[in-house]
C-alpha cells in the first residue's frame, strides 16, 4: 500500500527535519519545503494528505498559503496542521484548520496525531 | 400750569363774566328805554300825520265854502247863471285844490253839474263808480240839501267815503248866499281820492313816509292786517317794528259814518333804537378797555408783590437743591408771609446742609474704610491669584510631564511586549529543536541509551518545559498588562477541570515524591460557568508553584463553596511556608522567595502568582494566602458562582 504524503512547510531546517522524523514514524512519506513561494508552486502540482504549516515563512506567509488551501477544492480532504510560535495567532486560527499546535511541539504528540489522521485516511480509502 | 398762568386766567375770566353781566343788564334796561322812546316818537309822528290830514280837510272845507257861499254858484243852481258851469268849473280849481270830483246838485238832489278829473294825467275822466249811493237825500252827506233860511254858516259835512276805486276825502257844503245864510239852494260836493298822489302830497307836507290802505277790498298787506288785529278799538294806535331799520305806527281812518274805512301807516326810521344799540356797543367797548386795563394793573401788581417773588423763591429753592455751594440761600425781602416762608426755607436749608455734611463725612469715612478693605482684599486676591496661576502653571507642566511620562511608559510597555512576543517566537523554535532532538534520542533511533543518558535527556526535557512555561507566563502577563485578555465564559464540568490539571502535573509530582490529592465538595454544582482555559491556567500555576516549594508531603487541590454566591479553588501544600513580610510580595511579578537554599530548585522568575492574581481579578474574584514558615501555604481563589443552565456543558 502506498504511504500517504505529508508536506512539511517550515523555514527552520532542523525543525523541518524533526517534524519529518515524527511523521515518518507515523508512516507518512514526507516532502520538505522551506519558503512560501516554493510551497505555493508545489501545491499546484500535488495534493498531499497532510500539511504541516508554519505561519512564519520567508517570501510568502503561512497565512497566505492557508488562504489559498482553504479556497482550493482540491484540498478538501487534506488535513492541515498549523504549527505556530505565537499563541495569540494560534487562538485566532483554531476554528479554521484541523489542528493548531504551539511550539515547542512534542514529537510524540505530533506523531500520535498524525497516526490518528492516518487511520482516518485508511478508513476513507477502504 | 404756573401760578402766573393761573392768576392770569382767573383775572381774565372774572373780567369776562363781569362784562357779560353788565352788557346783559344794560341791554335789558337801555334797549327797553330806547324801545319806549321809539314808540312814543312813532305815535307822535302818527298823530302829526293825522293832524296834517285833518288840517288838509279843514283847508279844503274853507276853500269849498268860498265856492259854495258864492252868488255865482247860488245863481247857477237856481238856474239863473247858464254860463257858470262853462266859465268857472274848468280845470284850474281841480288842480289848485287837488280835487278829483266836483258835483253840484239842486235842492231836489238832482245833479246839475258833475266833473271828474285825473290829477296825474290832467284829464277829465268819467265819474267814479259807486258815487250815486252817497247822493241819496237821506244820506248824511246830503244833510245840507234843504236848509231853511234861518241857517247861518252851517258846518260842512266832511269825511271819507269808500268807493270801489279807493277811499275818497269828501267835503259836502250847502250852497248859500255870500253871507252864508239860508235857505240852501242845493249842494256842492268836492272829492279827493286818497290815492298815491294824495298820499305823496301828504308825505311831502308832513315829511314822513305815509301809506294808506283801504279796508274795503278786504285785501290788506300782512303788516296792516296784523296791526288791525292788534287794535282793540278803531280809535287805538298801534306801533309795530317792521324790520331792523323801520318802525311803523298805524291808525284807522273813519269814514263819514264813523266806521273804519282805511288804515294809515307812518314809517319811521329806527334811529333812536340804533342809537341805543350803538350806545351799548360803546359801553361794551369801554368796559372791555377798562377791564383790560384793570386786569393788566392787577396782574402787574400781583406780579410785583406775589408771583415774581414766589417764582424766584421756587427758582432759588431749585437752585439750592442742585448747587453745591453751601453759602447759597433764598433771597428774603419784606416782612410778609412770603418773606417768612423764605426765612423758614433758609433755616431748613441750613439744617439740611448740616445733616448732609455730617452724613457725607460719615459716608466718606465708611467709603475710605471700605476702599481700604477692598484694596487690601484685592491685594490679597492678587497674591492668591498669582500663587494660583503659578501653581496652575506648575500643574500644567507637571501634567505635560506626566502625560509625556505616561506616553513614554505606554510606548515602553508596547515596545517591551513586542520584544517579548519576538523573544517568545525566537525562543520557541530553538526550544522545539532541542525537545525534538531529545525525543529522537529518547526514541533510541540512533542506538540504545544508558540509564544515565536517559536521565540526562529527561533533565534537558524538564528544563525545556520550565523554559516553555516561563515563556507562556511571560506572554500572558504581558497581555494582562496590556489588558488584552477577553474572557470566554461557557459552562464547564468542575471535575474535568481538576482532572486535566492533575494529569498534566502528576508526573512532576511523582518525580519529587509528592502526593497530589483532589477534594471536590459534594455541595458544589458539578457544572459551572467560566473561562475554563483561564481557570485551568490559574489552577496550573498554583499547583506548579506548590510543586516548586514543596520537598515532601502532599499538595491538596480542594474545590468548595464558601457561601451561596461564591465558589473557591484552593491549593494547600506542606512546603516551606512564606514569612508574613514575604506574603505581601508573593503576587508581585518577578519576585521570588530569596535564599540560596531554595535557589537551585526554583529556577525561573515568579510570574505564576502574579498571573493568578490578575486572572482572579479579571474573573471578579480574589486570591487569599494563609501561610506559616515551616507548615506550608494555602492559596484560595474565591470566584462568583455562576451555575450552568442544565444540558449545555462543553467538554
Amino acid at each position: 500500500m502506498k504511504r500517504p504524503l505529508a508536506l512539511i512547510i517550515e523555514d527552520d531546517d532542523e525543525l523541518n527535519e524533526i517534524f519529518g522524523y515524527a511523521l515518518r514514524t507515523a508512516l507518512y512519506d514526507t516532502e520538505h519545503l522551506r519558503d512560501g513561494v516554493q510551497a505555493t508552486k508545489r501545491l499546484r502540482e500535488l495534493v498531499p494528505h497532510l500539511i504541516v504549516l508554519d505561519l512564519h515563512l520567508p517570501q510568502r506567509s503561512g497565512m497566505d498559503l492557508l488562504t489559498d488551501i482553504k479556497a482550493d477544492p482540491r484540498f478538501r480532504e487534506t488535513v492541515v496542521l498549523i504549527v505556530s510560535a505565537d499563541p495569540r495567532m494560534a487562538d485566532l486560527l483554531r476554528d479554521q484548520v484541523d489542528l493548531v499546535l504551539i511550539k515547542p511541539v512534542s514529537l510524540k504528540h505530533l506523531s500520535d496525531l498524525a497516526l490518528r489522521f492516518h487511520a482516518r485516511l485508511s478508513q476513507q480509502q477502504i | 400750569m404756573s401760578l402766573r398762568q393761573k392768576t392770569f386766567i382767573i383775572i381774565i375770566s372774572t373780567l369776562i363774566i363781569l362784562i357779560l353781566l353788565l352788557v346783559a343788564v344794560f341791554s335789558l334796561i337801555l334797549l327797553d328805554s330806547f324801545g319806549a322812546l321809539e314808540q312814543q316818537s312813532a305815535e307822535r309822528n302818527l298823530q302829526r300825520a293825522l293832524n296834517a290830514l285833518s288840517d288838509d280837510l279843514g283847508t279844503l272845507t274853507i276853500s269849498g265854502k268860498d265856492w259854495a257861499y258864492w252868488d255865482e254858484t247860488n245863481a247857477y243852481l237856481r238856474g239863473e247863471n247858464e254860463r257858470y258851469a262853462e266859465d268857472t268849473l274848468i280845470d284850474a280849481p281841480f288842480i289848485g285844490y287837488n280835487l278829483n270830483l266836483v258835483l253840484l246838485l239842486n235842492d231836489e238832489g238832482e245833479i246839475l253839474h258833475s266833473r271828474a278829473y285825473d290829477l296825474t294825467t290832467k284829464e277829465v275822466v268819467p265819474l267814479p263808480q259807486g258815487i250815486e249811493a252817497f247822493l241819496q237825500r237821506d244820506h248824511p252827506l246830503m244833510a245840507g240839501l234843504a236848509l231853511p233860511a234861518s241857517v247861518v254858516n252851517p258846518d260842512a259835512t266832511t269825511g271819507i267815503i269808500l268807493l270801489p276805486d279807493g277811499p275818497m276825502l269828501v267835503v259836502a257844503l250847502p250852497v248859500l248866499d255870500t253871507e252864508g245864510r239860508g235857505p240852501s239852494v242845493g249842494m256842492m260836493i268836492w272829492g279827493r281820492f286818497l290815492d298815491d298822489y294824495a298820499v305823496a302830497n301828504l308825505s311831502e307836507l308832513t315829511r314822513q313816509s305815509l301809506r294808506i290802505e283801504t279796508l274795503q277790498n278786504g285785501v290788506l298787506p300782512g303788516d296792516f292786517l296784523l296791526a288791525l288785529e292788534q287794535m282793540p278799538t278803531p280809535e287805538s294806535r298801534v306801533v309795530r317794528v317792521l324790520n331792523q331799520d323801520t318802525i311803523a305806527a298805524y291808525a284807522a281812518l273813519p269814514d263819514i259814518n264813523g266806521e273804519p274805512a282805511a288804515l294809515l301807516r307812518v314809517d319811521i326810521p329806527r334811529d333812536i333804537y340804533h342809537e341805543g344799540q350803538r350806545t351799548i356797543l360803546y359801553l361794551l367797548a369801554s368796559l372791555m378797555v377798562a377791564g383790560l386795563v384793570f386786569g393788566g394793573v392787577v396782574m402787574v401788581l400781583l406780579e410785583g408783590s406775589v408771583i415774581s417773588r414766589v417764582t424766584r423763591l421756587n427758582g432759588d429753592v431749585a437752585r439750592i437743591g442742585l448747587s453745591a455751594d453751601s453759602a447759597e440761600h433764598v433771597q428774603v425781602d419784606g416782612e410778609d408771609e412770603i418773606a417768612g416762608l423764605s426765612k423758614r426755607i433758609n433755616a431748613m436749608v441750613d439744617a439740611l446742609r448740616l445733616a448732609r455734611h455730617q452724613s457725607e463725612q460719615n459716608l466718606k469715612t465708611r467709603n475710605d474704610e471700605l476702599e481700604q478693605r477692598v484694596q487690601q482684599r484685592t491685594a490679597e486676591l492678587t497674591n492668591a491669584n498669582t500663587l494660583l496661576r503659578a501653581e496652575i502653571q506648575e500643574r500644567e507642566k507637571a501634567q505635560v510631564a506626566l502625560q509625556a511620562a505616561r506616553d513614554r511608559a505606554v510606548e515602553a510597555l508596547q515596545f517591551k511586549n513586542r520584544v517579548l512576543a519576538n523573544i517568545s517566537h525566537d525562543v520557541r523554535t530553538p526550544l522545539n529543536v532541542i525537545t525534538g532532538y531529545v525525543e529522537i534520542l529518547q526514541d533510541e533511533a540512533h542506538g540504545t541509551l544508558t540509564s544515565k543518558q536517559n536521565d540526562l535527556l529527561a533533565r534537558i526535557n524538564w528544563n525545556a518545559g520550565e523554559l516553555q512555561g516561563f515563556i507562556n507566563n511571560l506572554l500572558d502577563y504581558a497581555q494582562m498588562e496590556m489588558q488584552r485578555i477577553v474572557l470566554k465564559n461557557a459552562p464547564f464540568t468542575v471535575s474535568q477541570l481538576v482532572e486535566e490539571v492533575v494529569s498534566s502535573l502528576a508526573a512532576q509530582a511523582e518525580q519529587k515524591g509528592l502526593s497530589l490529592v483532589t477534594e471536590i465538595d459534594a455541595a458544589l454544582p458539578p457544572t459551572l460557568v467560566g473561562d475554563v482555559q483561564r481557570l485551568k491556567q490559574v489552577l496550573l500555576n498554583l499547583v506548579e508553584n506548590a510543586l516548586k516549594f514543596t520537598e515532601q508531603g502532599s499538595i491538596t487541590i480542594r474545590l468548595h463553596q464558601p457561601d451561596a454566591e461564591h465558589w473557591a479553588l484552593q491549593v494547600r501544600d506542606t512546603g516551606l511556608g512564606i514569612s508574613p513580610t514575604a506574603q505581601y510580595r508573593v503576587f508581585e511579578p518577578f519576585w521570588q522567595v530569596d535564599g540560596s537554599a531554595t535557589r537551585r530548585n526554583n529556577s525561573g522568575v515568579g510570574l505564576g502568582l502574579s498571573i493568578v492574581q490578575e486572572l482572579s481579578r479579571l474573573m471578579q474574584g480574589e486570591v487569599h494566602l494563609e501561610s506559616e514558615i515551616g507548615s506550608g501555604s494555602t492559596f484560595t481563589v474565591v470566584l462568583p458562582l455562576l451555575p450552568a443552565p442544565t444540558g449545555e456543558v462543553i467538554t
